[in-house]
């Protein structure tokens, strides 16, 4: 799934728990909005528009292919880190940590620029170096955008072991475990 | 707002038409008929003959009488498909340089495109004649089968008749926009589209006024002429057995069995037997030798049977990839001549378990459409949209030669995709991407369409650049592919190889010179095309050698289409 930062919800002007048939209904008028025939004084436009009203359709009118998509809207990428601490003995650990940070802050700038394949590695090195949940959540988040939902589940899994306090992170495995079981119904 | 005219260049035949006033007209050519034959003459006068003028002379001139041009568009000589078609044709055809086919006309070199550009000249200037003011646009169809090169090469033969082309659209979507099914209200058809040279299923859903294709299968190379090929073949050997002489490589026969098996094909069509008569086919020491023979419909039913059955395939991919189920579809509509063979009904209906739609025209249900389309283009028609799909995969050859796919078959059109790539070694400046449309595993084994060099690439270490590749299919199932660098945001530099087709350069010569090469030939052409005429009307048996039913008919639906004109204009 190649996803562009658009909100596919937004596009279409639906709200998130529309019907099959409100999501229909949407994708044909906003066909008739942007369709290049009915725009050709601004073919471009049209044509990129319309481009990503087709993609936006084509995701949300396929019931699975929409829960995944509503899980990463919900499991959204982590742009900052929560605090850490570190004491006066800890030095070598902090000189760690802003190594990492330096790495989970390139991953992030390099996901919003599209490029999700170099964002991933740029967390796992984030990872490798410091052991951090946001750097290991943001890479499951990036595996579930390229469907790789067990990776997806691991990475998840080592989110919440490393910061259990975390609400967001019980919610995001929940429900990912929960979508993977409706996956699984699905292809039986 | 000038007009534009909706076009289906067919393999065998054309067709136009526009609509004028929320009615659709069926522009006829100049000689009243409502199809024009897809055929280009150059006579030993040196006279330029385009249509039913060419098609008449077609018989004693075979050399230099270009048929079927459309089954050449956006080929390699080398294809398959080609190297089939070359022992049939009496016209002589060569590879170009760039391994593209070359058509030579007395002694000079055409390109399909050329060619085709002569049909819609021809075409052009009835509908001028007709509507009385330039046209100078037109939505063209082509098969939902054709794939990138052949799509370029119908528009560069647009471009080259001095026609802007608005629109490419694919031929049974445009049947479909021509069905007069109400759009609103919701359905599943089919359109089975199997014309002179080529066939084209496709299966779409319609609501609120919107044509949505769902999916497309077919078969470039399968038509009409295929079951004219079977009866010629079993011509000749029944002639061969009764008189021992081979008519394979007489080429004046060749033409004349064409004719004659057409006419009995389309004559058995409705009739349970037909005569074939063919006088002086042979000169042997004895004397010469006729060819005479009766074919039933159920020999000619045996003789293509499998051509017929071989439709079923695209057929049944089409409804899963679709999704769906034979008795999902509420209407199947039948396009082409080639539909109204029995035989083909049949097995339509069985496919489909649905006796076919009989309200659509199967020889004009594309143009209508076209016309359709170009009065939406023009901002007439409001209320109806078509959104239609590619009927390749799109991808790159990636390492070791595997073909990775980047659009799906199927997919909407127009659609976007982007990949990002870099480099694989230090200071590297370029980056080659080879596109293929196709379905196989390997590059290789599909249709290459060109090659896309990054040039210019700033000097970085190797896997640091990134360059956001963008693949555009628009709305006429045209490819371009454009580049983004990330880390500057800038257009990046690209330089575009086709593998096939005519240069911009060429076009524009070809655009150029055209007019000025064809002229005189065109206007000897025009004063043999009175003397034709004249002779026609002197001896209206003039094909007496076939002597079947429904040249009658044929002759009465001229008077009746030319009478029709009158009414118009008076009207």
């Amino acid at each position: 799934m190649a996803l562009k930062n658009i909100n596919y919800y937004e596009l279409l002007e639906i709200y998130p728990a529309a019907t099959q048939e409100e999501i229909e209904n949407a994708f044909r008028a906003a066909l008739y909005k942007y369709h290049p025939d009915h725009n050709p004084d601004r073919p471009e436009w049209a044509h990129e528009r319309t481009a990503e009203v087709v993609e936006a359709y084509k995701v949300l009118s396929d019931p699975l292919r929409r829960k995944i998509y509503n899980f990463i809207i919900f499991a959204n990428l982590k742009k900052t880190t929560k605090e850490y601490k570190f004491g006066l003995f800890q030095m070598g650990e902090k000189k760690k940590f802003e190594e990492a940070m330096q790495y989970f802050k390139e991953g992030v700038e390099l996901y919003e620029q599209d490029d999700k394949g170099s964002a991933l590695l740029k967390f796992q090195q984030a990872y490798g170096t410091y052991k951090f949940s946001e750097a290991i959540y943001n890479a499951g988040v990036i595996y579930i955008i390229t469907n790789k939902l067990n990776d997806a589940l691991f990475a998840f899994k080592e989110a919440q072991r490393l910061d259990p306090e975390n609400q967001h992170y019980s919610k995001v495995l929940e429900r990912l475990q929960e979508l993977m079981r409706e996956i699984d119904k699905a292809r039986k | 707002m000038p007009k534009i005219i909706g076009i289906d260049l067919g393999t065998t035949n054309s067709c136009m038409g526009i609509i004028e006033d929320e009615r659709l007209i069926i522009i006829p050519n100049d000689e009243g008929f409502r199809t024009t034959p897809s055929v280009v003459a150059l006579t030993k006068e040196g006279a330029l003959l385009v249509g039913n003028a060419a098609k008449r002379q077609q018989i004693m001139n075979p050399e230099n009488t270009v048929f079927s041009i459309k089954r050449f568009m956006g080929r390699k000589f080398t294809d398959k498909v080609v190297e089939n078609d070359l022992k049939l044709m009496p016209y002589k055809i060569i590879p170009a340089p760039n391994g593209d086919v070359r058509i030579v006309l007395a002694g000079k070199v055409y390109s399909p495109p050329e060619i085709s550009a002569l049909i819609l000249m021809k075409l052009k200037k009835d509908a001028e004649r007709y509507l009385n003011e330039p046209v100078e646009k037109a939505v063209i169809t082509v098969p939902a089968y054709f794939n990138d090169s052949q799509r370029q090469a119908t528009k560069d033969a647009g471009k080259i008749a001095g026609l802007d082309v608005v629109r490419i659209i694919n031929e049974p979507t445009a049947a479909a926009l021509a069905s007069g099914f109400d759009s609103k209200s919701k359905m599943k058809i089919v359109i089975y589209d199997l014309g002179g040279g080529t066939f084209d299923v496709s299966i779409l859903k319609l609501g609120q006024g919107i044509f949505e294709v769902m999916s497309t299968s077919g078969d470039t190379h399968l038509g009409g002429d295929d079951f004219d090929q079977r009866i010629i073949d079993y011509l000749i050997e029944e002639f061969y057995k009764k008189e021992g002489i081979d008519l394979k490589g007489d080429r004046v026969a060749l033409q004349r069995l064409k004719d004659a098996a057409e006419k009995a094909k389309i004559n058995l069509s409705t009739l349970e037997a037909v005569e074939i008569t063919l006088q002086f086919i042979a000169v042997t020491k004895e004397g010469p030798k006729h060819l005479q023979t009766v074919l039933t419909r159920e020999t000619l039913e045996e003789l293509t049977k499998d051509i017929a059955e071989s439709t079923a395939i695209p057929c049944e991919i089409a409804l899963r990839d679709a999704g769906l189920k034979a008795s999902d579809i509420d209407e199947v509509v039948l396009v082409g001549g080639q539909t109204k063979m029995p035989l083909v009904r049949s097995i339509v209906s069985r496919i489909f378990k649905k006796t076919p739609y009989e309200g659509v025209n199967p020889d004009e249900a594309v143009a209508a459409g076209a016309a359709h389309q170009a009065s939406v283009l023009k901002g007439d028609i409001r209320d109806i949209l078509l959104l239609d799909v590619t009927a390749f995969s799109l991808g790159i050859k990636t390492e070791g030669g595997v073909f990775s796919k980047i659009i799906e078959k199927n997919s909407s059109i127009p659609t976007r995709r982007s990949e990002v790539y870099t480099t694989t070694k230090d200071n590297q400046s370029f980056v080659r991407i080879e596109v293929y449309q196709g379905e196989k595993p390997m590059a290789a084994d599909n249709k290459m369409i060109g090659t896309f060099d990054l040039v210019g690439i700033p000097p970085a270490k190797k896997g640091v650049p990134k360059i956001e590749v963008m693949f555009d299919i628009d709305a006429n199932g045209i490819i371009k592919v454009s580049a983004k660098d990330l880390m500057t945001g800038k257009e990046q530099a690209i330089q575009i190889t086709p593998d096939s087709g005519l240069s911009k350069s060429e076009v524009d010569r070809m655009t150029r010179d055209i007019g000025t090469e064809f002229a005189e030939k065109l206007a000897k052409g025009e004063k043999l095309k009175a003397q034709q005429d004249y002779k026609q009307v002197e001896q209206p048996a003039g094909e007496k050698d076939v002597g079947l039913p429904g040249q009658i008919a044929g002759e009465q639906k001229k008077k009746k289409s030319i009478f029709d004109i009158f009414k118009k204009k008076e009207g």
